[in-house]
């Protein structure tokens, strides 16, 4: 690199982001990893080795909540990428709703998700609205969250509902990049509207779904506030996840416990992620 | 065939345009019409129309409610968004900018670093013990470097994708005219990475102002609370008052609305720049 | 610019260090500009109360107190507490559970002494000293914040008249009155509030009168792991309480959604008849139904012997100073202000209380209902603060395998020795010894 070029792009103007992600992101990051192998008060810690993690896994709720959070965030993940794709791609086509309907399935999303769990829970309450209408019907009211069998699918359903919008954005934003000119070629060839999807959009939205992909999924298996707020990880475990196991266990001072959970948590993202991460960019290089 | 196609497509389109009237539109006006409803008439959890108007009431109510516990809530939430935003802005753009043109150990390190801190979820306690090491556990600075660096590993790589696409050659001629580091930035690359800072805008200021969990872990019962936080605790305030609790969601949720009604076009733009990759 | 404004910030800093010296000096009003920052986790009309008392004192000092609402689950308010006293940030007043969780608060570190000022002994009931003082240098750390409050059976008299039903003085009795109203009425027997974690666990702890009857030393035994929980019986039938209720089909179908205030009004108005719970859900039962409360009455929890009945207390939460406040003299005046008639007076403006103030010569106002009445008789006789004043070993999921047991999902059985490996999670956690 020239000398020239060194001073112009002078590293200090990096060092503000890299320092504020440092100091509050990696360095934490780094003393979990020790604070994981402790019993500790925020003041003082005594090395247990790797005692947390064993106790970890032989807490009541542990099972629950890594089953939990693996359907959860798959289920969420696939509906996302999947129904996300085709109600994008219909979005595309000259269709007069096509704004409103934008608009629409994104509105959700601006909502917090408290503030989701709240209309949810009064909604779907043994007396809300949607066990009235189910009534009128003369169907038996359903315990959309206080019951163990329906509740997980609830919360995935509500999460749906909230997130499918950021999805259908990507996928827009990523079908509308591809070159006019490309769909001009396929028709002059007399390519078929299946052929046109399958030859050209989807091939060219492999890098879009590969960030719908990993954004819900990462998402998923981090999923915490919604369900906390909605379910607080009841009845019984039946809606736990990693993220709500482990505020309990901060909720109760166990500090070095929570963060041995933390600790999992990263782990199994990063099994996840990282290897279907380097796969779809694979195939994404292939194409 | 042809002709098929299209009834087909009428149809799907009036079932989505349908079914966003029940999905969606029930459940706002859910919202909305109980937030006007006194505590009696809200409890019936329903649809019908108010009986009595109490729309003035709740909302004033809501303000002052707690000698303006929620109001400060909502404030502080605006201030934290505000100073997040700006400051992730500024700082994940300088340095996408430095890491994208400088092909060096340290970019490649940086990389390395950035896209980990993607996938990897936040190590929530031991950061509170970093903040307070600082002096700033429970306050509201500590709280936006927080939510500054949780979110700065996707702006910046937001920001680099499309700083790729701009040619050398801009950089090459703002220094012939005799531009510094400073000047090029901000005079030159700042303002083509316009659609960029939109999306990143709108699409962070929605998860930093409805963060629930960095405040819950780091403010909570703190005067400085943001609003999320105060509004799951009106939760059990309110806890068969739905008439002020609705109220209270739907002062919440306005703010991102006006934003995205304001930004919608510029974010659409910026993401359709191709920039939009993990 | 930048010297001019390290100057300024210094000004400002002397100016707040040199205030509380100032304002000691001088009587009222001289506390004007300054604010005390103060935490509690109420929420119901408790808090109104507290307002109203702040309003006085600010009135009457001219300073301003800022409330800080600490979450209302007592777990989260525990830990929120813990977090800040270790990260320097405690507020200058805040409300603390006493016995052993005042204890984890490590109080020598954070809590400002009392024991110096005169008007304590006299004001502060000596019971309540008693769990407030550390034994061994005499330090005193908090004053009753509230009334205490008692657990036991509320129930509907007037149903309890149409049926002929007589107040039962064992578990058997009770079971066989819940019968009689299942089969003579559509009416449910009990009133079971599980939707959050204060309301699973009522019956469970109020139980502990009899697991101290039967073993006086059990907590001790149970802090150094000399004994096992299934180990007692007493302890074994709080659970069974729960799981028989739900096994009998005599509770709500809902227990999971509804809030104090529908259990209130369901009790009060008659479509159930018992409901577990503190003394406190009559200031529930005065904003749901004023008309009825003097239709509900009071029993203890009954266990298996008519002789032996007792029932469980809460003591208050302490109001305790940080010792890192800038403002403890200012933070002393309002502790004491809140020990006096006058305090106690305003409080009473916009809660009934539930239960004895635990401050001296301060009497129960008359206007209180029959039930709490009842239940005050009751803890003077035959009572004991339930075990959490004097273990604070408690698992993570306590509450949950509670709610799992009330609605069926786990026997007694599968539930203790979950709540076992679960507490002793805790205790590990603790660093306790023995575990």
């Amino acid at each position: 690199m020239s000398r020239i070029e060194k001073k112009i792009y002078t590293g200090w103007l990096a060092i503000p982001g890299i320092v504020i992600y440092v100091v509050i992101f990696v360095i934490p990051t780094f003393a979990s990893f020790y604070f994981s192998m402790t019993t500790w008060n925020l003041k003082t810690s005594v090395f247990t080795g790797v005692q947390n993690f064993v106790t970890f896994f032989t807490m009541a709720n542990t099972k629950a909540s890594l089953i939990n959070t693996a359907i959860y965030a798959f289920v969420t993940c696939f509906v996302k990428v999947a129904l996300g794709l085709l109600i994008a791609q219909y979005l595309c086509k000259k269709i007069k709703s096509a704004g409103y309907l934008k608009v629409m399935l994104f509105f959700p999303t601006l909502l917090g998700n408290v503030v989701v769990a709240i209309a949810f829970e009064k909604l779907l309450s043994s007396g809300g609205i949607v066990n009235q209408v189910l009534g009128a019907f003369g169907m038996e009211p359903v315990k959309w969250l206080t019951s163990s069998a329906w509740a997980l699918f609830t919360c995935v359903a509500v999460d749906i509902w909230k997130g499918i919008g950021t999805a259908i954005l990507i996928y827009v934003a990523g079908i509308s990049a591809i070159p006019a000119a490309y769909y001009e070629a396929a028709a002059i060839d007399g390519a078929s509207p299946r052929q046109i999807f399958s030859k050209i959009t989807l091939p060219l939205l492999v890098p879009t779904m590969n960030t719908v992909l990993t954004l819900s999924l990462i998402g998923g298996l981090r999923t915490y506030d919604l369900i906390y707020a909605m379910t607080g990880g009841g009845p019984g475990y039946s809606t736990e996840v990693l993220g709500s196991a482990i505020y309990k266990l901060f909720a109760r001072g166990n500090y070095g416990l929570a963060t041995a959970g933390y600790v999992i948590m990263f782990v199994v993202v990063s099994i996840i992620v990282f290897p279907l991460n380097s796969y779809v960019g694979k195939k994404e290089a292939e194409l | 065939m042809v002709k098929r196609r299209t009834v087909f497509s009428r149809a799907l389109e009036i079932f989505l345009v349908a079914m966003t009237i029940v999905t969606h539109w029930l459940v706002f006006y859910f919202i909305i019409v109980n937030s006007f409803k006194t505590k009696t008439d809200a409890s019936a959890l329903n649809l019908a129309l108010p009986k009595e108007w109490n729309i003035i009431e709740n909302y004033i109510y809501i303000f002052q409610y707690g000698k303006g516990a929620f109001f400060n809530a909502f404030v502080n939430s605006l201030v934290l968004t505000f100073w997040s935003i700006l400051i992730l802005v500024l700082t994940s753009a300088m340095t996408a900018f430095i890491m994208q043109r400088r092909k060096g150990k340290f970019s490649a390190v940086s990389d390395k670093l950035i896209v980990a801190g993607l996938i990897v979820p936040a190590s929530i306690i031991p950061t509170d013990w970093v903040l307070s090491k600082l002096h700033l556990a429970n306050t509201l600075p500590g709280l936006i470097l927080v939510e500054v660096a949780t979110l700065f590993p996707f702006a910046a790589m937001m920001y680099k994708g499309f700083i790729a696409t701009l040619p050398k050659e801009v950089d090459e001629a703002a220094i012939v005219d005799g531009c510094g580091p400073l000047t090029l930035f901000f005079r030159i690359i700042f303002p083509l990475l316009k659609p960029i800072t939109a999306s990143v805008i709108i699409l962070r200021s929605i998860v930093v102002y409805n963060d629930f969990q960095n405040p819950q872990y780091y403010m909570s019962g703190s005067s400085s609370q943001t609003v999320q936080l105060c509004i799951y605790g009106l939760k059990s305030a309110f806890d068969t008052d739905y008439g002020h609790l609705f109220a209270a969601i739907v002062v919440v949720s306005i703010p991102l609305v006006i934003v995205y009604l304001i930004l919608n076009r510029q974010m659409m733009e910026g993401m359709t720049s191709g920039a939009v990759k993990g | 610019m930048k010297k001019k404004l390290a100057v300024l910030a210094a000004g400002v800093l002397a100016l707040q260090a040199a205030l509380p010296v100032n304002a000691s000096e001088a009587a009222d009003k001289s506390y004007e500009g300054v604010t005390l920052h103060v935490a509690h986790s109420v929420t119901d009309s408790n808090a109104d109360s507290f307002q109203a008392q702040f309003d006085a004192f600010e009135e009457k000092y001219g300073c301003e107190i800022e409330v800080e609402r600490l979450s209302s689950d007592a777990d989260e308010m525990e830990s929120i507490l813990l977090v800040r006293a270790a990260t320097g940030n405690l507020p200058d007043i805040w409300m603390n559970s006493v016995g052993a969780k005042l204890d984890a608060m490590s109080p020598k570190e954070n809590c400002y002494d009392l024991s110096g000022e005169d008007w304590i002994t006299e004001r502060v009931n000596g019971d309540y000293l008693n769990i407030v003082t550390d034994e061994g240098t005499g330090e005193i750390y908090g004053i009753p914040c509230s009334p205490s409050n008692v657990a036991g059976v509320f129930y509907n008299k007037k149903v309890y008249e149409e049926l002929g039903l007589g107040i039962p003085n064992t578990w058997e009795e009770f079971m066989e009155n819940c019968r009689v109203i299942r089969e003579k009425t559509d009416k449910d027997p009990v009133m079971s509030q599980y939707s959050n974690a204060s309301g699973a666990q009522i019956l469970f702890l109020s139980q502990y009168y009899y697991v101290q009857k039967e073993n006086p030393v059990f907590t001790e035994q149970y802090t150094k792991k000399e004994i096992e929980l299934h180990e007692s019986d007493a302890y074994m039938r709080g659970l069974s309480k729960m799981y028989e209720i739900w096994e009998a089909g005599y509770q709500n179908d809902n227990p999971l959604e509804i809030s104090w205030e529908d259990a209130a009004t369901a009790v009060t108005e008659g479509s159930a008849v018992h409901i577990f719970c503190r003394t406190n859900i009559m200031s529930t039962v005065e904003t749901v139904n004023p008309d009825a409360r003097e239709d509900i009455g009071f029993f203890p929890l009954p266990d298996e012997s008519r002789e032996e009945q007792g029932v469980a207390t809460w003591m208050p939460a302490a109001w305790c100073i940080s010792k890192n406040s800038p403002n403890t003299e200012l933070a002393k005046l309002l502790l004491e202000f809140l020990t006096t008639e006058d305090a106690v007076d305003i409080y009473c403006t916009k809660t009934i209380p539930t239960g004895a103030f635990m401050l001296n010569g301060v009497e129960m106002p008359e206007n209180v209902s029959g039930a709490v009445i009842e239940a005050q008789v009751w803890s003077e006789k035959a009572s004991t603060p339930v075990m959490e004043y004097f273990c604070d070993i408690k698992g993570p999921n306590m509450a949950t395998i509670l709610t799992m047991v009330g609605t069926g999902e786990y026997t007694p059985e599968e539930a203790i020795s979950e709540i076992e490996s679960d507490n002793a999670i805790d205790a590990q956690q603790k660093g306790l010894e023995g575990w």
